[in-house]
């Protein structure tokens, strides 16, 4: 066995080299865990065909189909994937036995969603550059980035939060149904929200899915959720940023709600 | 004790304590509210575990934690490892909080879970590699997988293993940091005798390296073997605590043997000594040589048959312990 009194060996440590071992078993179990698998990346396809009966034209298809792969990828790939992963690895104690070592509850929370991020990229970027080649505009590239990038951080934050009161893997199928079935019903992308009453379409802009839809729109039309085109790239920033801000409130509250009640331990 | 008595070395900073608990209380929620809106849930009762609990490891020193099912060992356990925030009394591991301070004093830290805690899909060699990367000085992972004799298993999946490789493997992890103290909950619990031999070799030779050891054990030999101070802990209190020989020191030797019919018990004279007799005669005393010897000049070349002289053990020590608190 070795010698404390032996000169100390370098630090080789770092939180770089930590988290991205963290992110690498975690994408190893991901990818050994079939039923995962098939819900990350075949489900999303599914709703797309699904639910591109909806549009009539090729140029709104490619729209919508966009649309849809971000949204149904952020609700099962990286939403409904990663409360599954959290409780699932609670349940294993892996949890207890990361914390109890030196990667830090922020890396280990984080990690299992990183192979997701990826997986979500990927299927929105297929979504995206399918609905380009059916000849869909692009008005504003950059708020593309900006959907992906908001979504992501939401429904991270969102699935870390959803984990606090998830208590078993079995029961993930029904905790996140809340959050899933209204972003489905009222994001925009089954049911069109000048459908619905006024006070409901409005409230509707502020929850976590809304404005990703609203973000993909106007980045392809360059029209605004109030249904106004934008002249100039100022009052278009100005107007993403304010498409932006819903998910950074969901973010924000999803962390702080999420890390705070975290429960690391299946006993506790 | 039969080895490791271990003198300290380095002084760190004054303090050779590596390890120090005062007034330590831990309490859990029995009951809970559950409130959405922030996602927290709110304690409405309350068990309270570990109900003032003051204890310190020096460096270099191994101390066995020994308590029944339930005494509260796990959870004091955990509140040294920073799973857990005690409800009262103050913990220092190298003189930090193990909660607020928890990057100061990971790194030196080498725990071992009750329950080991790991991904069932991986293999071996993915969570060896893995965890090495998470440390901040790690030894080789190939030497520590190794040296628990599991590199023939090394592409084997988690799931597979059976119980003591597990366990094996969750020493050689929780050594791969070259900690300055290793905390490990119940080790061995469920292990062969031979896997349990291994593993103790394993904890001597880092103690002979110089690290201190805290375990938790609800085996006697364990602590017997292994611990330069033991404690004994039941219903959430220390109810004994010191060197072996400090901890039956109070207690009674015990002679017995089967009454003989040619004499006569009036003529044994043993001061300081209780005797009971029946078809057995039994003699407590805290004098054990020279009670034994009276006993021999009494019997003279009377043969006592299933003549049996102990000094006071651990086991009797703790069963005590456990008896005579449960009547309260």
């Amino acid at each position: 066995m070795t010698a404390l009194t032996a000169p100390a060996r370098p630090a080789i440590g770092s939180g770089r080299r930590r988290f991205g071992a963290l992110v690498r078993a975690e994408t190893t179990i991901l990818l050994r865990n079939k039923t995962a698998v098939f819900i990350a990346v075949a489900l999303p396809f599914l709703m797309a065909v699904a639910f591109s009966g909806i549009a009539m034209d090729r140029e709104l298809l490619g729209v919508t189909l966009g649309i849809i792969l971000l949204a149904t990828g952020l609700l099962f790939v990286v939403y409904y994937t990663l409360v599954t992963s959290l409780v699932g690895r609670r349940e294993q104690l892996v949890l207890k036995r990361l914390l109890s070592g030196e990667p830090t509850p922020w890396e280990i929370l984080l990690a299992p969603a990183v192979p997701l991020w990826v997986l979500l990229v990927i299927q929105a970027g297929l979504g995206v550059g399918g609905g380009l080649l059916l000849g869909a505009p692009l008005a504003h590239p950059w708020a593309l980035v900006l959907a992906v990038v908001g979504g992501v951080s939401a429904w991270t934050a969102l699935a870390v939060w959803s984990a606090t009161w998830t208590r078993t893997v079995e029961s993930a199928q029904l905790t996140t149904m809340p959050l899933m079935m209204i972003s489905l019903l009222l994001s925009g992308f089954s049911i069109p929200l000048s459908a619905l009453p006024e006070p409901v379409e409005r409230l509707a802009h502020w929850l976590p899915m809304t404005p990703v839809v609203d973000l993909l729109t106007f980045a392809h039309t360059g029209i605004t959720p109030a249904g106004t085109p934008v002249d100039g790239l100022g009052a278009a920033l100005l107007a993403g940023g304010w498409m932006l801000l819903p998910l950074l409130l969901w973010t924000l509250l999803g962390f702080v709600a999420g890390v705070r009640g975290f429960r690391w331990d299946p006993r506790s | 004790m039969t080895s490791t008595a271990i003198t300290p070395v380095a002084q760190d900073h004054g303090s050779a304590d590596v390890l120090t608990l005062t007034g330590v209380r831990r309490s859990y929620p029995t009951r809970s509210r559950f409130n959405v809106l922030t996602g927290r849930r709110v304690p409405v009762e309350w068990f309270e575990a570990v109900r003032g609990v003051d204890l310190r490891v020096g460096r270099g020193e191994l101390f066995a934690l020994l308590g029944t099912n339930g005494a509260g060992k796990t959870s004091t356990v955990e509140l040294v490892e920073g799973l857990g925030r005690p409800s009262a009394g103050t913990i220092r591991v190298f003189g930090r909080d193990p909660v607020a301070e928890r990057r100061l004093v990971r790194h030196r830290t080498g725990v071992v879970l009750q329950a080991s805690g790991f991904p069932p899909s991986l293999t071996v060699a993915e969570m060896a590699r893995a965890w090495h990367a998470t440390l901040t000085r790690p030894l080789p992972w190939a030497e520590l997988v190794d040296a628990v004799a599991l590199t023939g298993r090394a592409d084997v999946e988690i799931a597979k293993l059976s119980g003591g490789e597990r366990r094996r493997l969750d020493i050689a992890l929780a050594l791969m940091g070259d900690p300055e103290l290793l905390i490990l909950d119940e080790p061995t619990t469920g292990l062969d005798p031979e896997s349990r031999r291994s593993i103790w070799d394993l904890i001597k030779a880092r103690v002979v390296a110089g690290s201190s050891v805290l375990l938790t054990t609800h085996y006697l030999e364990e602590a017997e073997q292994l611990a330069d101070r033991i404690a004994i802990m039941h219903e959430g209190v220390v109810a004994a605590e010191g060197t072996l020989a400090e901890i039956v020191a109070d207690a009674p030797a015990r002679i017995s043997f089967v009454r003989p019919s040619g004499l006569s018990l009036t003529d044994l004279d043993v001061p300081g000594a209780s005797v009971t007799a029946s078809d057995t005669v039994t003699l407590t005393t805290h004098a054990l040589q020279d009670t034994l010897r009276r006993v021999l000049t009494w019997a003279g070349d009377t043969q006592l048959a299933g003549l049996d002289a102990r000094s006071a053990s651990l086991e009797q020590v703790f069963l005590s312990i456990a008896d005579t608190q449960e009547l309260r």
